[in-house]
């Protein structure tokens, strides 16, 4: 699904560079359940920014579902990305001037569906998550872990053939964070969505069945989180 | 979708209310003011067009060479315009007569009756409510009123056929009632008179030679492209008739050429002496209308200000939007839709302004215009509030649209746009002190005007003009008014200076202009007017009547310095030609013109005034003997007077409404500038929060803060008021250009109107400043 090959970003301060990924080659199947870890600053945020068409590669390739990323417009990328990817964040991200109804219905808008088929759809995703009481809500009156279940409906419900998750649990309890790791889990299992999270938190981490460790814009190991995957990079 | 902007829109302003209301009130005063000019300058560009022939309407100018040009042309001409020109469709002749009308035991001086024929109606649309325009004007003493003059004499009698007496006892029958000559009209009138009742069964032709029947005429002509060929037809039969036109009116005569003028163009293009009545001036429309544009663009530069220095706080949304999937071109239409519903919002609040402002405007520009809510009208209100919010919100749009959800997601605030602000903040800063510099100079000319020693005195002035037989005996009403206790001096002439009298010429090769004033011996000591050389006129020497007084620069022009009391100057008027002495230059027309040189002659025939001056301290009781005492003279005619100061305040009327009006506007200009400097200050002080705690914290004095939050913005006006001053020079410049006398525009102008701006910008700052200053270092670190 996802091929990165040589992927580098850099940014120029006058004379300098500051690296904050080298050539770095990933591969990420349809259905994969993967985990990019590392400390702070090792580039975690910067290659699924990447990978989810938010930033550019300074240089390297870019293949999505066999298409070359790295040759699209603007405009091309936005249109491959809202079509196929949503998004989850650790600060919910959740525009606070809309109704928990209306951030759900907001990618729909974007996309031109039909008024009726986004009913439909946001009624939807309001009964999946069990939402439907907090419809009129607006963010602010929501607990953390009900702003991310709102979060993660409104990511999935262009039904996206990918996730790309940036410490969906960091700001949350371990209650909460439990329930988030679930939501994506069945996510993962019963409809074959493709997830890539980052996380700090080991536990969350084996959730996904391939992690990832960055170190300073490398990918310093890559391996399964179950005997049967081969170790290597 | 466009649901779902405007819903996002509206509650995106109540959540920002404070930022919502520096937007939609500067908005709204950029809007009123300029929608107030827009129709003003709708109204001045609708003159006469309301005529369904206008296109082909002409009214006939004369060109008499150095004498200039005017808009009163000879009556004779009328008949060449009806006989040998195929082009011409119909031809009018208008012309004015004092009108005095004797009504229910009171005097009514009508000053828009004027004298027609019938021909009048085939040429303009003035419709007939009531009697026949192919006949109404066509007997002698038949009268047309208008609508409501009917109204004003006769109530609601039916006025058909009623009579109207002039004051030498002519009675007029109404024929005819018209509609209400529109206020957008270069001329109005109240009332028609049958020409004939002026001329007589024998018609216009006999009042050629008088010259002084002269009239305003129109041409109808087949079509628009015909008055060319009119044109070049009078150019002909002038030059044909060149030595005749010469021996029949007079050797200056030479060489004066008739043109046609557009009936459409009068209003706003034409300034010729004669007008019917004062027209405007197509400068006025350009000026008013890039105050208008630049008032309105300040408003728009305040919400593009306030909106691109959010960027912080909406960038967020921007962000999490753009993750969402949407499209730049989507947000765009977003944060657009959010200026159009302030500019809609700011054009409720605009029209609410306007009924306040329209009765001031009013008053400043001596109009009497109405708000009507037409389906037209509002179009262009709403056309404006579009243009308005699209022009306000594009900028903004794009800017927060470009912004890259990365960057704005990791909540670093993007620093582009900063150098735009202060250049945007600098421009508002420069319009406005361009206009305080205005302001100020024109203030300062029209002191000038007003105070500038004429060479004559002003005050206590009075002129009573001599009606009916009263130039017959003027010498005994003379006497009896010297004899009222108020009275200081009287004197007979032609009027105070600026009034009678007229211009003639010396010089045979290269004739130079002259003006003529009559006036007995007391005139220089009732006017107050020097003697610097040779004597006054003395009453008791009969041969006086031969002699001139003449003024400095005449006496210099004509070589008269050393030859006073000789005979053999030029004649200027019958036998007078000896320069008996000379008066201190002194001023007969505004100061838009130069002196010239000014002669003045005693002659009993000529004087059509009493000059009096007056003591100060009973100028009431001297008017009510005055007044008490005309009846025994004048029996048939109303007591009239002028007093010199008001005649003069007068002459400079438009520049004091131009004057005021940029009162008015650099206000409003510097009101807008600062309370975009005001949500601009404050948004900083907000975003700078931490930094004023943090050095709070490690001991900043409030003053220094202060310092710190005001020097950037008080850095621009500095240069604001640099890059202004030369433009209001060059602007003010050219407006004075116009008077002949005129004030220097010295520096201290422009340092005033620098200081002025700084100061007020300076006191906008501080307030946020200190606010900022002072707050609690504690609470706001905690904040973070």
């Amino acid at each position: 699904m996802i091929s990165l090959r040589n992927i580098t970003k850099s940014y120029s301060h006058g004379f300098s560079r500051t690296f904050v990924l080298r050539r770095v080659s990933l591969d990420v199947a349809e259905g994969d359940f993967i985990t990019i870890m590392g400390p702070s600053g090792s580039g975690k945020s910067t290659l699924l920014h990447i990978m989810g068409m938010l930033d550019e590669p300074s240089s390297g390739e870019y293949y999505f579902m066999g298409e070359p990323v790295h040759t699209f417009s603007d405009r091309k990328r936005t249109d491959l990305h809202r079509q196929h990817i949503g998004f989850v964040f650790q600060a919910y991200h959740l525009i606070d001037d809309l109704t928990v109804y209306e951030n759900l219905e907001t990618p729909l808008l974007y996309k031109k569906v039909k008024g009726s088929e986004r009913k439909s759809l946001v009624a939807e995703m309001l009964d999946r998550f069990n939402i439907v009481a907090k419809k009129d809500l607006f963010p602010s009156q929501l607990s953390g872990g009900q702003q991310q279940l709102v979060g993660v409906a409104r990511a999935l419900i262009i039904k996206p053939r990918l996730i790309l998750a940036d410490e969906p649990t960091g700001n949350l309890h371990s209650g909460q964070g439990d329930q988030i790791m679930e939501v994506l889990k069945r996510l993962n299992e019963e409809e074959g969505v493709t997830i890539v999270q980052v996380t700090h938190n080991d536990q969350y981490a084996a959730y996904g069945d391939r992690v990832i460790e960055l170190l300073d814009g490398r990918i310093e190991s890559d391996r399964a989180t179950t005997p049967e995957t081969v170790e290597g990079s | 979708m466009l649901k779902s902007y405007f819903k996002i829109a509206i509650r995106t302003i109540r959540r920002h209310k404070a930022y919502a209301f520096i937007n939609v009130t500067g908005l709204a005063v950029g809007m009123a003011c300029c929608l107030l000019i827009l129709l003003f300058v709708r109204e001045e560009l609708s003159y006469d067009r309301f005529h369904e022939k206008a296109d082909r309407i002409y009214r006939v100018t004369w060109d008499i060479g150095k004498f200039g040009k005017t808009a009163a042309v000879p009556a004779s001409m009328i008949s060449r315009f009806r006989e040998n020109f195929p082009e011409v469709e119909a031809a009018t002749h208008l012309t004015q007569q004092r009108t005095v009308i004797r009504h229910n035991e009171e005097w009514m001086e009508e000053e828009r009756f004027y004298y027609t024929d019938d021909a009048l109606f085939d040429v303009f649309t003035f419709p007939l409510i009531a009697g026949n325009p192919e006949t109404a004007l066509r007997e002698p003493n038949t009268i047309v009123l208008t609508a409501s003059t009917a109204q004003r004499y006769f109530g609601d009698q039916n006025p058909m056929g009623q009579t109207i007496r002039l004051h030498d006892g002519t009675d007029l029958r109404v024929t005819g009632v018209a509609k209400d000559v529109p206020s957008n009209a270069h001329f109005t009138f109240d009332a028609l008179i049958s020409l004939i009742t002026l001329t007589g069964a024998e018609g216009l032709s006999v009042h050629d030679q008088k010259l002084g029947f002269q009239g305003w005429q129109y041409l109808l002509l087949t079509t628009p492209e015909a008055a060319a060929t009119v044109d070049a037809k009078l150019d002909e039969i002038m030059s044909r008739d060149s030595d005749a036109v010469v021996a029949y009116f007079g050797w200056y005569f030479d060489k004066s050429t008739f043109d046609l003028q557009r009936l459409t163009d009068i209003h706003l293009y034409s300034n010729l002496s004669g007008e019917a009545e004062p027209n405007s001036d197509i400068q006025y429309l350009y000026i008013f209308s890039l105050i208008a544009l630049f008032i309105l663009l300040l408003a728009c530069i305040n919400y593009m200000n306030l909106t691109t220095a959010r960027s912080v706080n909406r960038g967020k949304e921007v962000g999490v939007r753009k993750v969402i999937g949407a499209q730049r071109g989507q947000l765009a239409r977003q944060f657009l839709s959010e200026s159009l519903v302030l500019s809609l919002g700011a054009l409720v609040l605009a029209v609410v302004l306007l009924e306040v402002l329209l009765p001031v405007f009013n008053q400043l520009l001596g109009k009497t215009y109405t708000l009507s809510y037409a389906p037209e009208t509002l179009g262009l209100f709403v056309a404006v509030a579009l243009l308005t919010g699209l022009f306000a919100g594009s900028y903004p749009a794009f800017y927060l649209a470009r912004l890259t959800p990365v960057r704005m997601l990791r909540g670093q605030s993007s620093h582009g746009g900063g150098w735009l602000r202060k250049t945007l903040v600098t421009f508002q800063f420069a319009i406005s002190i361009v206009l305080i510099i205005a302001t100020l100079v024109m203030q300062h000319q029209l002191s000038y005007l007003q105070n500038k020693r004429l060479g004559y005195d002003t005050e206590q002035i009075l002129q009573i003009p001599l009606r009916g037989n009263l130039t017959d005996q003027a010498s005994v009403y003379k006497e009896e008014l010297s004899r009222l206790p108020g009275v200081v001096k009287v004197s007979l002439a032609s009027g105070v200076p600026g009034r009678g009298g007229f211009v003639t010429s010396y010089g045979d090769d290269d004739p130079q202009r002259v003006r003529l004033l009559f006036g007995d011996a007391d005139y220089l000591e009732t006017m107050g007017m020097t003697l610097v050389d040779g004597r006054n006129f003395d009453p008791e020497r009969s041969a006086d009547t031969t002699g001139f007084l003449i003024n400095e620069l005449g006496a210099r022009h004509m070589g008269l310095t050393d030859k006073l009391g000789q005979t053999g100057a030029e004649g200027f008027w019958k036998q007078a030609d000896i320069p008996l002495g000379i008066v201190s230059d002194f001023h007969t027309s505004s100061l838009h013109e130069p002196i010239i040189p000014t002669v003045i002659v005693m002659d009993d025939g000529q004087y059509r005034s009493a000059v009096l001056r007056l003591e100060a301290q009973r100028v009431a009781e001297t008017l009510a003997a005055l007044e008490a005492m005309w009846p025994r003279f004048v029996p048939d005619e109303p007591f009239e007077y002028l007093f010199l100061d008001a005649l003069l305040a007068d002459q400079y009327r438009a520049e004091q409404r131009l004057g005021r009006l940029f009162i008015a506007f650099s206000l409003l200009a510097i009101l807008i500038a600062c309370l975009g400097l005001f949500g601009l200050v404050a948004f900083t002080a907000e975003q700078r929060t931490k930094e004023i705690g943090i050095r709070k914290v490690f001991g900043a004095t409030v003053a220094s803060l202060v310092t710190l939050l005001s020097k950037d913005f008080l850095k621009l006006v500095v240069v604001a008021a640099v890059v202004a001053a030369p433009i209001a020079y060059l602007a003010v410049n050219r407006w004075l250009q116009d008077f002949a006398y005129r004030v220097e525009i010295s520096w201290w102008i422009f340092l005033m109107a620098g200081l002025t701006a700084l100061g007020i910008a300076l006191l906008t700052v501080a307030y946020q400043a200190i606010k900022a200053a002072l707050a609690d270092p504690v609470e706001s670190l905690r904040y973070e």
